[in-house]
């Protein structure tokens, strides 16, 4: 990753992540969107004039512009690993292969994806809604982990790949869950039963155990269901049961 | 016709058993009452998603617990012994009025040293196991101890050892046998981290700690004045002397929290006063009030340093009943022999090691062999799952506090298939 694509990278998650807890994801991403296209990484970046281009998409913005403005600066004196997660950015999706592998942020624990990972090629079976609710259940606890710390994410995929072969899964979810192992921004959830999710999950709770204690544990699966309870899904696919 | 004189003494008699009976089973409801002390105490150091189960176990130990100390364990304390065991009063049917009620009050002892492993070895051990465990405690490891200090012809009563109400007869072989379930267990999942750092549980509900410690000091009233089994002059210095190792016990952990500069916790004050009343159990009637706030401010020392020592050990115990009752209980015992008010004995204080020792030699190996047989049939521990989602909704389906318990692992599974459901189906909620 050169230094431009690394300023870009760290302007996303700087926006995306003091953006998002005080105006949702929507916001965030249209904020991610103007940094990219008002802010090249050649020229300098500021907060405010950001703000000020944000709050012509969003009425919220000017009525909170303090709140925001505090939770920029504060984040800018973090490194990059230390705001969160790369959202990634609007010109480039995801799971495009012409996207630059080093704009997307990766602690430095975790393994480097698999060079010929075809996610796109790869026939993947629809998200039924046990998926979706165990997809946003793992990514809660995930991203909780990494807030806490970024080599969290890796440590965590270490010890489920570990626990992969000792809890019986068929091997779609084997396949699922090593994809996922070996990428941080998989998204997991198709090709496992919802007995499966829950081994995986309590797998995911072990580490967390071991790796903030109990009582945080507990706290940190809470907040993940309370998330997970807002889908749609979770009427009919309750997160409680996966746990 | 007889003269009504010549009846006065055997009415006297007659007066001085219903009094007796009176102030006995008087005892023994208070410390019936201590049940719900611990019970209270236990639940609330406990997370809110164990607090039932822990209350269940309290609850229940003392009915199965009831059953065999009727059936075979006053029999083995209490029945005509060469030493070791009672070897006669099994199934307890018959026999003279007063002994019913000295059943009774033993019965309630009995029960107050299987419940003290509750609290030890809680949130992780299978409701069942614990149950069985309790039942082996009473009939067995409780009385065999009971009987050598406490029937007139055990060995250690013989050597002449003193332990009035049971510092190390009901405490320490309550403690020493949930140090047994703690070592074949092992600690809560994430207890320890992996460099042996410990990680506080906190409780989730301290003001029934508070009450639980209260309630559990009002009914050791019960505990030590009763333990005279007859209404004499005696109960009023041993209440005084029991209220005042508690009271001196408790300002110890106060004073000794100031000097370390560690914040006075409330489960440091209530487990301090508790250590404060185990340790003048053995010589409350023995003992003057100056000895018994000295007994109980070292108690409350030893308790401190007993909490320390099981860190260092990564032995988790989840309410302190081994540094409380083990380590206080040996105290209080060792302690006749330093305070009795005949002046201090080394010949006591020697013979009241040698009861401690037996205390640990018979209870610890007993319990430890229990525990591991239970295993090897039952299955001691639960599985991690289930102390994940907690034992109340995995054991006994049901919570604590439904309306507002923030548990993740509590709810409903409606529409999850049967087959793919680990614990759906289980209850409906």
């Amino acid at each position: 990753m050169n230094l431009q694509q690394n300023e870009a990278s760290r302007r996303r998650r700087l926006v995306y992540h003091g953006i998002r807890p005080h105006l949702g994801e929507k916001t965030a991403r249209k904020a991610v969107a103007l940094c990219e296209s008002e802010f090249p990484p050649s020229e300098p970046f500021s907060v405010r004039r950001l703000l000020e281009k944000v709050g012509t998409v969003d009425p919220e913005v000017p009525k909170r512009f303090g709140e925001l403005f505090t939770a920029l600066i504060t984040l800018q004196t973090k490194d990059g690993d230390a705001i969160g997660p790369d959202p990634g950015s609007p010109a480039t999706p995801a799971s495009s292969p012409a996207r630059p592998s080093g704009s997307v942020a990766r602690p430095a624990a975790v393994a480097p994806r698999p060079a010929a990972a075809p996610v796109t090629a790869v026939a993947r079976p629809a998200m039924t809604g046990w998926a979706v609710v165990f997809s946003k259940l793992v990514g809660e606890v995930d991203g909780q982990l990494i807030a806490l710390s970024p080599v969290n994410a890796g440590r965590l995929r270490a010890f489920v790949q570990a626990a992969i072969p000792k809890v019986g899964l068929s091997t779609s979810a084997r396949d699922e869950m090593v994809r996922w192992c070996g990428n941080l921004r998989h998204v997991v959830g198709p090709g496992l039963t919802a007995d499966e999710m829950h081994k995986i999950l309590h797998q995911m709770y072990l580490w967390t155990l071991d790796a903030i204690g109990p009582v945080d544990a507990d706290r940190l699966f809470g907040r993940a269901i309370r998330e997970s309870e807002r889908l749609p899904e979770a009427a009919l696919f309750p997160p409680r049961s996966l746990l | 016709m007889a003269d009504p004189l010549l009846k006065i003494p055997e009415q006297i008699e007659t007066i001085t058993v219903s009094l007796n009976s009176v102030w006995l089973i008087t005892a023994a409801i208070l410390v019936f009452f201590m049940q719900a002390g611990f019970a209270l105490v236990e639940s609330g150091m406990v997370r809110a998603k164990n607090a039932v189960n822990v209350i269940m176990k309290n609850y229940c130990d003392m009915c199965v617990g009831a059953i065999a100390f009727w059936a075979i364990g006053y029999g083995l304390m209490f029945g005509t012994s060469s030493g070791w065991y009672g070897s006669d009063k099994f199934f307890f049917d018959s026999g003279k009025p007063w002994e019913f009620s000295l059943l009774f009050f033993q019965m309630m002892f009995a029960a107050t040293a299987a419940t003290i492993v509750s609290g030890a070895l809680a949130e992780r051990i299978r409701f069942n196991a614990y149950l069985i465990g309790s039942f082996v405690i009473t009939m067995l490891i409780y009385p065999v101890y009971g009987g050598w200090a406490w029937n007139d012809n055990g060995w250690l009563r013989q050597l002449g050892f003193k332990d009035f109400a049971g510092s190390s007869v009901v405490h320490s072989v309550g403690a020493w046998c949930a140090l047994a379930g703690l070592a074949a267990l092992g600690p809560r999942l994430g207890r320890y981290a992996t460099d042996g750092t410990p990680r506080p549980i906190p409780g989730h509900n301290l003001p029934f700690v508070a009450l639980g410690g209260l309630i559990l000091w009002f009914g050791w009233f019960g505990f030590n004045a009763g333990s005279t089994t007859e209404a004499n002059a005696d109960i009023g210095k041993i209440a005084l002397n029991t209220h005042l190792s508690a009271c001196a016990a408790a300002t110890g952990t106060i004073v000794l929290c100031n000097l370390l500069r560690r914040p006075v916790l409330l489960t440091g004050i209530v487990n301090g006063s508790l250590a404060g009343l185990v340790a003048i159990t053995a010589g409350c009637a023995y003992v003057s009030p100056s000895s018994a706030i000295c007994i109980g401010l070292i108690a409350s020392v030893l308790v401190m340093i007993g909490d320390h020592l099981l860190n260092i050990f990564r032995i988790d115990d989840a309410v302190g009943a081994i540094p409380v009752h083990g380590i206080g209980g040996v105290w209080g015992t060792i302690a006749v022999g330093l305070f009795q008010e005949s002046g201090a004995s080394l010949q006591q204080t020697l013979v009241q090691c040698v009861g401690v020792a037996a205390a640990f030699f018979w209870a610890f190996p007993a319990a430890f062999l229990m525990y591991k047989i239970i295993d090897l049939f039952s299955g001691l521990r639960i599985e991690t799952v289930q102390e994940q989602r907690g034992l109340d909704y995995s054991e006994h389906a049901e919570v604590g506090y439904p309306e507002f318990q923030d548990n993740p692992m509590h709810g409903s599974t409606p529409d999850r298939p049967e087959s793919e459901a680990t614990y759906a189906g289980k209850v409906t909620v």
